[in-house]
Order: C-alpha cells, then sequence, then structure tokens
C-alpha cells in the first residue's frame, strides 16, 4: 500500500512554500528568447552531450512523455556523468539494465517547468537555504548553493552540479548535471 | 507516493479549448453545451470497462487476478460517492472513438450543467484573450482554458476527481509468466537472484519509487521486481517500467485496463479506453488491436491535492508551465505549484491549498 496522508498532512506545516521572486516576470522577459519552440522531447535529443539520456528516452518510450501538453523538468545527467561510474555506468547503459536505468531516470525528472532561476530563488529565500521537489520516481530532491552553483542531492545523497546552460523548451525544462543523481556501484555478487 | 486526500475538489471550469487564430470562442462554447455526466462513468464502470477490454483480448477470468482488480477497483470508486456525478463539459469534444463513453455516461447529465454553460462562456472569452496575448511565439495548438472558482459558490460547477481511482497497483500473486514456467516453477533463480540484490540496491522496492509495497524480501528479475513468499518460493510480482512494461510487449492481462479521471484523459491526449493502460504513476499507450505498449504517455506524481488541505512536502519552488506563467505568478496572495495536470493556488500564510486549476490542452 502507499503512504497515504489524508487529513493530518502535519508535515506540511514545516513545508516551505517559497514565491518565486518579486523580479520574475522581468527575468521571464528578458529570458523569453532563450525559450525554443520546440518540446522538451526535440530539445534534449539535439542536445550535445546528452546522448545517453536521450537514447533511454527513446528506448523506453519516455519520448512521447516530453513532447505533448504536460510539463516536466529534467535534470539530466551529461554522458561524462554516466563515464563516471565506470563499470556500473556501462552497465546501466545495456539494454538488460533498462529497467533500473529508468528508474534512475525517474528520479531525475520532476513535475513542471522550473528554471535555474527559478530554483535560485527559492533557495535565496528559505530560511535554511535549500528546497525541495518531487521527483516522478516517488523522492524528493533538495537542491542548495549559490545562484551560479547549484547543488542537487538525492535522497540516498548522491549529488551533482547544474553544469552548463538549461534547455529551456516550450513544455519543460533540461538541465544538464555533471554526476547522477544515484549512487550505484557494482558490489561483489553475493 | 504520497497522496493527499481521497477525493480533491478541482474546480474545474471547463471551457473550451481556445486556439491562438481566434478559434477559442466557438470552441469553448461547444464544450459548455456539450456537459455530460462524464465522471458517472467511473462509478460502477469497472464492470463494463473491464468486460469491454478483456472480450476483446480474452483477459478474463486469468488465474482469478482480474475479477479480484476489478472489485479492488469498485471498491475504491464507492469511497466518496459524493465525487462522481457532476456535469462535465466537452466529452463530446474528443469525437471518434467514444461511443463507448456515451453509454456509460447517463444519469446525471442535468446537474449544475447551467453553471458550466455559463461559465465555459466566460473561459472561452478569456481562452481568447489569453489566445491573443501568446507572445507571437508558434505554440497555437496548446489551448489556454483555465478558471477557478470558489468551491461554495452556488451555480459553480465544482467538478471532483475521483483521485483514489488512481491507485497503485501493487504485487500480483504468483510469478512472473518465465519463471512460472520453469521446472520447478515459481522457483527463485538463484544465480540471478544473487547477482541482482548484490547491484544498485535493486532489491529495495523504493529503488523501484515502490516503497508503499508491503515489507519483505524482494529481487529484480527479468523486468520484475519480485517478492519471496516465506517458504521462499516466489510470492508476488511487480512489472516494471522499461522492464516488462517496455515498447513492444503485450501489456499483462492482469492488469485490467482502467480508465483514468476523464480531465486526464484529455490533458494527456490519452484517447478511447482501448488505447492506454495504467499502473504505477505511469500512464502507457497501447496499440488498441494488440494491447501491445507503443509508448509512454505520462509519468505522474500521484500527489492530489484537496482544496483546504495543506500542500505537501516537495513543492518548494515555483514551478507553473511557461505557458500559464503570465497568468499564475507567485503574489503576495497566491502561491501557484503544478502537479499532474493542475495548478494549484496555494495561501501563502497558511499553505492550505486554495484552487485546483485545470489546464485544458486542445
Amino acid at each position: 500500500m502507499t503512504m497515504r496522508i489524508t487529513a493530518a498532512v502535519a508535515a506540511a506545516a514545516g513545508a516551505l512554500m517559497l514565491p518565486a521572486c518579486s523580479d520574475d516576470s522581468a527575468d521571464e522577459n528578458a529570458s523569453t528568447a532563450d525559450v525554443s519552440d520546440e518540446t522538451l522531447a526535440s530539445v534534449v535529443e539535439d542536445a550535445d552531450g546528452l546522448s545517453t539520456v536521450s537514447g533511454v528516452l527513446g528506448e523506453a518510450g519516455l519520448e512521447q512523455v516530453f513532447d505533448g501538453a504536460a510539463a516536466y523538468t529534467l535534470f539530466a545527467p551529461q554522458d561524462t556523468a554516466f563515464d563516471a561510474l565506470g563499470e556500473a555506468g556501462d552497465d546501466l547503459r545495456t539494454a538488460e539494465q533498462r529497467a533500473a536505468m529508468v528508474a534512475i531516470l525517474r528520479d531525475h525528472i520532476v513535475p513542471g517547468y522550473l528554471t535555474p532561476d527559478d530554483i535560485a530563488n527559492a533557495i535565496e529565500q528559505a530560511d535554511d537555504g535549500t528546497v525541495e521537489m518531487r521527483t516522478m520516481g516517488d523522492h524528493t530532491l533538495k537542491f542548495s548553493g549559490e545562484r551560479d552553483a547549484i547543488t542537487v542531492t538525492a535522497e540516498d545523497g548522491a549529488s551533482a552540479r547544474f553544469a552548463g546552460d538549461a534547455l529551456r523548451a516550450s513544455n519543460g525544462v533540461a538541465i544538464p548535471l555533471d554526476g547522477v543523481l544515484r549512487k550505484v556501484s557494482v558490489a561483489p555478487a553475493g | 507516493m504520497r497522496r493527499i486526500a481521497a477525493a480533491v475538489a478541482a474546480i474545474a471550469l471547463i471551457a473550451g479549448a481556445a486556439h491562438a487564430q481566434g478559434q477559442g470562442q466557438g470552441r469553448g462554447g461547444g464544450g459548455g453545451k456539450s456537459a455530460d455526466a462524464g465522471q458517472q462513468e467511473r462509478g460502477g464502470g469497472s464492470d463494463k470497462r473491464g468486460g469491454q477490454g478483456n472480450a476483446q483480448r480474452g483477459n478474463r477470468g486469468q488465474g482469478g487476478d482480474g475479477p479480484s482488480m476489478a472489485q479492488s477497483m469498485r471498491g475504491s470508486e464507492q469511497r466518496g460517492p459524493d465525487t462522481r456525478g457532476q456535469g462535465n463539459a466537452m466529452r463530446e469534444e474528443r469525437g471518434g472513438g467514444n461511443a463507448q463513453r456515451e453509454e456509460r455516461g447517463g444519469g446525471n447529465a442535468d446537474r449544475g450543467n447551467r453553471g458550466n454553460e455559463r461559465q465555459a462562456e466566460r473561459a472561452a472569452e478569456r481562452g481568447v484573450e489569453r489566445a491573443n496575448d501568446n507572445r507571437g511565439r508558434a505554440n497555437n495548438d496548446r489551448a489556454v482554458v483555465v478558471d477557478r472558482r470558489d468551491r461554495d459558490r452556488d451555480g459553480d460547477i465544482v467538478r471532483i476527481r475521483d483521485f483514489d481511482s488512481i491507485r497503485p497497483r501493487g504485487l500480483i500473486d504468483g510469478c512472473p509468466p518465465g519463471l512460472a514456467k520453469k521446472n520447478p516453477p515459481c522457483v527463485p533463480p538463484g544465480l540471478a537472484r544473487n547477482n541482482e540484490r548484490s547491484r544498485f540496491g535493486w532489491d529495495r522496492p523504493d529503488f523501484w519509487g515502490l516503497s508503499g509495497l508491503n515489507a519483505g524480501r524482494y529481487f529484480y528479475d527479468d523486468g520484475y521486481l519480485v517478492r519471496l513468499a516465506p517458504d521462499g518460493r516466489i510470492g508476488g510480482y511487480v512489472p516494471l517500467l522499461g522492464g516488462a512494461l517496455s515498447i513492444g510487449n503485450a501489456w499483462p492481462n492482469y492488469y485490467e485496463p482502467f480508465a483514468m479521471p476523464s480531465y486526464y484523459e484529455r490533458y494527456y491526449g490519452l484517447g478511447p479506453l482501448d488505447s492506454y493502460r495504467y499502473a504505477d504513476d505511469v500512464i502507457y499507450r497501447v496499440d488498441p488491436r494488440t494491447a501491445a505498449i507503443t509508448s509512454v504517455a505520462a509519468l505522474l506524481t500521484g500527489d492530489q491535492f484537496a482544496i483546504g488541505q495543506p500542500m505537501s512536502l516537495g513543492y518548494d519552488v515555483y514551478n507553473v508551465p511557461y505557458d500559464y506563467r503570465d497568468r499564475y505568478l507567485d503574489s503576495p496572495d497566491a502561491y501557484y505549484r503544478y502537479a499532474d495536470g493542475y495548478i494549484y493556488q496555494v495561501d501563502p500564510e497558511t499553505r492550505l491549498v486554495a484552487a485546483a486549476i485545470e489546464l485544458l490542452a486542445s
């Protein structure tokens, strides 16, 4: 059974709920030109250095998720991030392990349209300098750090930094990461 | 997955889809007039839907799983009987393939339709207005019709989302098809299990976003998360996205089709019931003839926020979709957060959800 929180969402009392910065509208206007008319699926497919993620999305049939009306933000580990995982990264990229790779990528996807500015604004207004977002994989990601050096941390402690410019599509955003948000390693068979 | 509330009142002002090229008004009006009782389809509809789906694919009666699933679904739908029978505009708009729905929809078509019509007109006007300031971007195909109303206002249509009908599938009794055919059947493949258990923590349901599963010993095997029974045999399993639920694979017959809330069908462009399936926060597209999975239509958080209840943790950052940002920008009076097709208006002080806003796609 899933955890169902019904009437008593006591935890929410401590929830951060941070407004978009007051100068957001100005940011929005200033950056309109940076927003592609293409969908997130197209933008990721065409992006440099994201071929691993793009490939998985295609092979797993997830491209259509990012080709429709619904908005998502994808924190996309760069190809080099998978390379850095060594044998585990190689393993993850095989067809046999696609289910695991997809499970990991689901935790790199959050609902809605988040720009790095949105995240930085929220961080700046948070008392403890940390904000959280739900993932499509039933976990949360924490964001912290300075505006130009935002770190994202998964529940298992794996972390990565925003790397390069965000790709703003019509229906979502892809933010490249320099790491994979899951601790993966090939342990000896037990 | 966290679910907040069994039934959420989403104030749905359904209006027509407004295209940027001046089509909004006409379509909006049409939507209002076409109000029917779409919600009714979920009430007791499982039998019919299951029957239709199974008749085509011969799935009925598979090991008893089908009927028990249907029963379970009916049970959930019966919770909150006040959530059904609300008027719902625009059902006819979807056109072909929905003849089955029409026959299920009867019964409550007269409830609240007047308000719906009126609001549809208003929203259509707004849709046109919105379309006109569309920044000149080439997204004419994006419908922009949104609205919100106070829940208790007389005459307004309050469409209640039967959220609880979207439930996790849970474990399937028995063992995966591949292992069932082995001799002896349903015994864990020792070597594979040991290998997979040691890798990446795949033996934990939490790895797969399935933390709601009962405690127990699990392992990953060939596209499934499998649970060991106390006797060491396999007692249950879950097919996984990207594994057993991969492109080209036939939809498993133990997962009967069930209808998503009609708004989801429209927002995510799911088409008729025989063209999609749902399991564990993922909506799949399937070939209506073969039931083979063709793609993934949507990923859901499963978060469902009731009006008047607090928004949960995990929505700290403003995340309103781009096309709605000029309309729903955070202010001292209201914050806005997006989840699973809805923008929620949240009171900044109390953090209570004040409205759930549908975003109607064309």
